[in-house]
């Protein structure tokens, strides 16, 4: 297998988290309400955090089986917010030295880290 | 019901629970968003899954403040189940702090099927707005 994960790639619009919105029943407003927002620490609208981590499981998807996801453990943390306009690519690349580990991560149109954490199989 | 504030969660006690059924309108809701966990069926997707997981999770900490903010995830895939399974997730309170004036709080969630078995087991870290 490659040490590189295929990257794939998702536009961030409103109507991509309001769709993700009804698929998790979040309706967080400061997912869907401008004005609320605005008045948060993230000032602005952001998409759910749990969407770009699904972008990873694609990456991760196209890497691995399904026998092989069942056994991994991904353990990350959201660094940046991600806004509308923004576009978002999950990728990873296996840690040397460790060849169960991958480093994963997803980053934005400015080669900003969103998401940064690990994937581990044989967990 | 009550607010579930920061206040309102005790370390080790259990936050809730809530019992989700991923049908095939829910899958197809998903497939508009990512097409490409098509090749998962009958199964559920992973990653729709993980969204399930924070259905349940949201649904056994409600009603909750606004404006919470999702600062990091673990996640354990133990299995696939098939499209049309119940599943339950169990969230526990397992940490919480105040640092830096944000009320920091970690949930453990264990999502099992109707046999009890296991299916993704998680642990999410929030900055809880009130």
């Amino acid at each position: 297998m490659s040490d590189a994960l295929p990257e794939v790639t998702l536009a961030v619009d409103q109507a991509a988290i309001a769709k993700y919105a009804a698929i998790t029943n979040d309706f967080n407003p400061i997912h869907l309400d401008a004005d609320f927002a605005a008045k948060t620490p993230m000032k602005g609208i952001i998409a759910h955090g749990t969407m770009s981590l699904g972008l990873l499981w694609q990456a991760l998807g196209r890497a691995f089986d399904p026998a092989e996801l069942s056994r991994l453990a991904i353990d990350i943390r959201f660094v940046r917010p991600v806004r509308i306009g923004d576009t978002v690519t999950a990728g990873g690349r296996r840690r040397e030295g460790d060849p169960g580990v991958h480093d994963i991560w997803v980053r934005n149109q400015r080669n900003e880290a969103v998401i940064e954490g690990t994937a581990r199989r044989g967990q | 019901m009550t607010l579930r504030t920061f206040e309102t969660f005790d370390i080790g006690r259990p936050a809730g629970e809530a019992t989700e059924t991923v049908d095939q309108a829910a899958v197809d809701r998903w497939l508009e968003l990512f097409p490409e966990d098509r090749k998962y069926l009958p199964t559920v997707p992973p990653a729709l899954l993980t969204a399930t997981m924070m259905r349940g999770y949201l649904g056994a900490t409600s009603p909750r403040p606004p404006g919470n903010v999702h600062a990091g995830q673990y996640l354990a895939l133990r299995e696939l189940p098939k499209i049309g399974a119940s599943l339950t997730t169990t969230v526990t309170c397992v940490g919480k702090e105040i640092k830096k004036d944000n009320r920091w709080i970690e949930f453990r969630a264990e999502m099992r099927d109707a046999a009890g078995r296991d299916i993704l087991a998680g642990k999410i870290t929030l900055i809880w707005a009130a």
